[in-house]
């Protein structure tokens, strides 16, 4: 019986590994394609193979000798920070005004419309966004995509699920000493949520540092593109190393973040 | 995870790319290719040919010496100039009494034929008369003057067959130049430097002329073109001497074009087309990138330095630090 069990969880975790590993086989692929040498070699021995296949050349080209790439991920973080303050700035008011006071018909009504807008694909988006920040001239500045990364539903809905945990009982609190909303909101919403935050920023950030549609609509401009327009471009000398630097931020700030991030998941 | 980790990283990162930016710019810079620019201006197509020419006199004389007379003294040499009635050859005296009676024979002997019936013979008499007169008028002031031969006019000897002892022949003779005459270069010419030429110049000890061509001979085994100019007075040429080498340059100076360039800057493809570099700019992830693009030329007419292209060119690239690329990013150099 007791070595029935043993064989079992062998066997479950030989089918987790082999999953994890289909998982994880094109970022594998990646990362030995970037040791690869930029040059193409001859290879007829054993060295020839370790310079072809065991070279730091990729890393070399993308760390030390290509500023497009540096300057494409300046870009990258120019559209994130503010793209992300703004997040942060309308998420939690919004999550604050749906949260406080009574619940109605309506507010229920708008957490409804925030969910199914945040269900609908952001390409079906992109045509009206373009009409629209056109019109305002905002076409080929990175503020355009700064605005339409900021105004995101799906953030709303997650800050409102956030701050619905706050007892509401301190609000009202609040408001009979005379407290104002915004003083309600700066100084007892905002450090309640302030856990919903770093978490709106771990995955917000992940998922603006890996925006290519929005930028190469709204900005048009080869100078201010982020890193993930420019990685479309850039040839197997460099290509895959870059791939790999560009990833290493997110994939170190959800290795230090992970696990606060999951316990906060959790309570929502 | 705490604040002060996440500012950390936060702070790492940023450093990171910063110093990776500075590195990566420093490095990319060094490694592009530095070029000067210009462009196309009109301008004319000057081509010249060097070639060594040489003097001739116009005049020759060629003095013809009597037959059989020995050479006594030769008292001038090829190249030496003399003036009128200056000795130039003294012959045997005795030699040339004896050629003269000779002659005089032959005369009688003529004479008498003049009295023949035979008219072929009579005629032939007649010309050789007229021949036996110049030469025994000549052999007669050649007794009277001992056997000394006396320059009519001054000159310059530009052949003397003979030295003392020879024994003259129907070959002998002296040549000699009229220095009161006219004189003309002679040049040659490669047929690849061939122009139509604008210009003429002779350069010489103390002189320089402008020459016009008299004629144009195309010498097809030699590949050679052969030029004689129209004649110069003598007096224009200091001590001149006949056969004397004369730098001759000749200059051909084109029309106005509208485009040259300098030749340096034009290249030969593989098939012998040829082609320049022109700078362009693009939108490119650093800005406006200065870029290097290969445009094809056609050559109208080209010299040692320049050459007329059909269009003109605007930043036309006439240096670069290594050959350039098609499409290289590159630095340009301002002037």
């Amino acid at each position: 019986m007791r070595s029935h069990s043993r064989t079992s969880g062998f066997s479950q975790m030989a089918v987790r590994i082999l999953l994890g590993g289909f998982v994880l086989v094109p970022v594998g692929a990646v990362a030995a394609l970037s040791l690869r040498s930029p040059l193409s070699l001859r290879v007829t021995d054993l060295a020839g193979a370790m310079e072809q296949f065991l070279s730091w050349g990729q890393y070399r080209n993308i760390l030390f000798h290509s500023p497009e790439y540096w300057v494409c991920f300046w870009n990258t973080l120019f559209l994130l920070v503010p793209a992300m303050l703004l997040t942060i700035l309308f998420a939690t008011l919004a999550a604050y005004g749906l949260c406080c006071g009574r619940r109605t018909r309506g507010q229920a009504a708008a957490v409804m419309l925030y969910i199914l807008l945040s269900l609908l694909p952001m390409q079906i988006l992109l045509v009206p966004n373009f009409v629209a920040l056109s019109a305002m001239g905002l076409i080929g500045s990175r503020l355009s995509v700064i605005l339409v990364c900021s105004f995101s539903p799906y953030y709303v809905y997650f800050m409102f699920r956030i701050c619905r945990q706050i007892p509401s009982e301190i609000f009202e609190a609040a408001r009979m000493e005379g407290a104002g909303e915004l003083k309600i909101y700066r100084s007892i919403a905002m450090p309640q949520m302030k856990s919903g935050i770093w978490l709106l920023v771990l995955i917000g950030s992940a998922d603006l540092w890996n925006m290519v549609e929005q930028p190469l609509v709204f900005i048009q401009t080869p100078s201010k593109y982020p890193l993930t327009v420019f990685l479309r471009n850039m040839d197997n000398s460099a290509g895959y190393a870059g791939s790999i630097v560009f990833s290493l931020p997110v994939m170190l700030l959800f290795l230090l973040c992970g696990r606060d991030a999951a316990e906060q998941i959790e309570l929502l | 995870m705490t604040r002060r980790k996440l500012w950390l990283f936060i702070v790492s990162v940023l450093l990171l790319i910063t110093v990776c930016t500075a590195v990566s710019f420093k490095n990319y810079t060094a490694g592009l290719n530095r070029v000067s620019v210009s462009s196309t201006a009109s301008n004319q197509i000057h081509a010249k040919a060097d070639s060594n020419g040489i003097f001739l006199f116009s005049d020759i004389q060629k003095l013809p010496l009597p037959t059989d007379c020995r050479v006594e003294e030769v008292m001038v040499s090829v190249g030496e100039n003399f003036e009128e009635g200056q000795p130039l050859v003294r012959l045997n005296p005795d030699d040339a009494a004896i050629l003269y009676y000779q002659l005089l024979l032959q005369r009688r002997t003529l004479e008498e034929q003049l009295n023949q019936t035979d008219e072929i013979r009579r005629e032939l008499a007649v010309h050789s008369l007229s021949r036996l007169e110049e030469q025994t008028a000549f052999l007669s002031a050649l007794q009277q003057n001992e056997g000394v031969i006396y320059a009519e006019f001054p000159g310059q000897v530009t052949e003397l067959n003979v030295i003392p002892g020879d024994v003259t022949t129907a070959r002998s003779s002296l040549s000699y130049g009229n220095l009161k005459g006219e004189g003309y270069f002679e040049w040659y010419v490669d047929s690849r430097q061939y122009r139509a030429f604008t210009g003429t110049t002779a350069e010489g000890d103390g002189f320089s002329l402008n020459l016009k061509i008299s004629s144009r001979l195309y010498l097809e085994d030699k590949k050679l073109y052969r030029y004689v100019s129209k004649p110069v007075p003598l007096e224009s040429v200091p001590d001149p001497v006949h056969g004397m080498y004369t730098a001759i340059q000749m200059q051909y100076f084109s029309d106005d074009y509208a485009a040259v360039l300098p030749k340096s800057c034009i290249e030969t493809d593989a098939d012998g087309g040829n082609y320049v570099y022109l700078l362009r700019e693009r939108d490119g992830v650093l800005g406006t990138e200065n870029y290097v693009q290969r445009i094809g030329v056609t050559i109208l007419e080209e010299d040692n330095i320049n050459a007329a292209v059909m269009k003109p060119l605007e930043n036309l690239v006439i240096h670069s630090a290594r050959p350039p690329q098609d499409l290289e990013k590159v630095l340009v150099i301002e002037e």
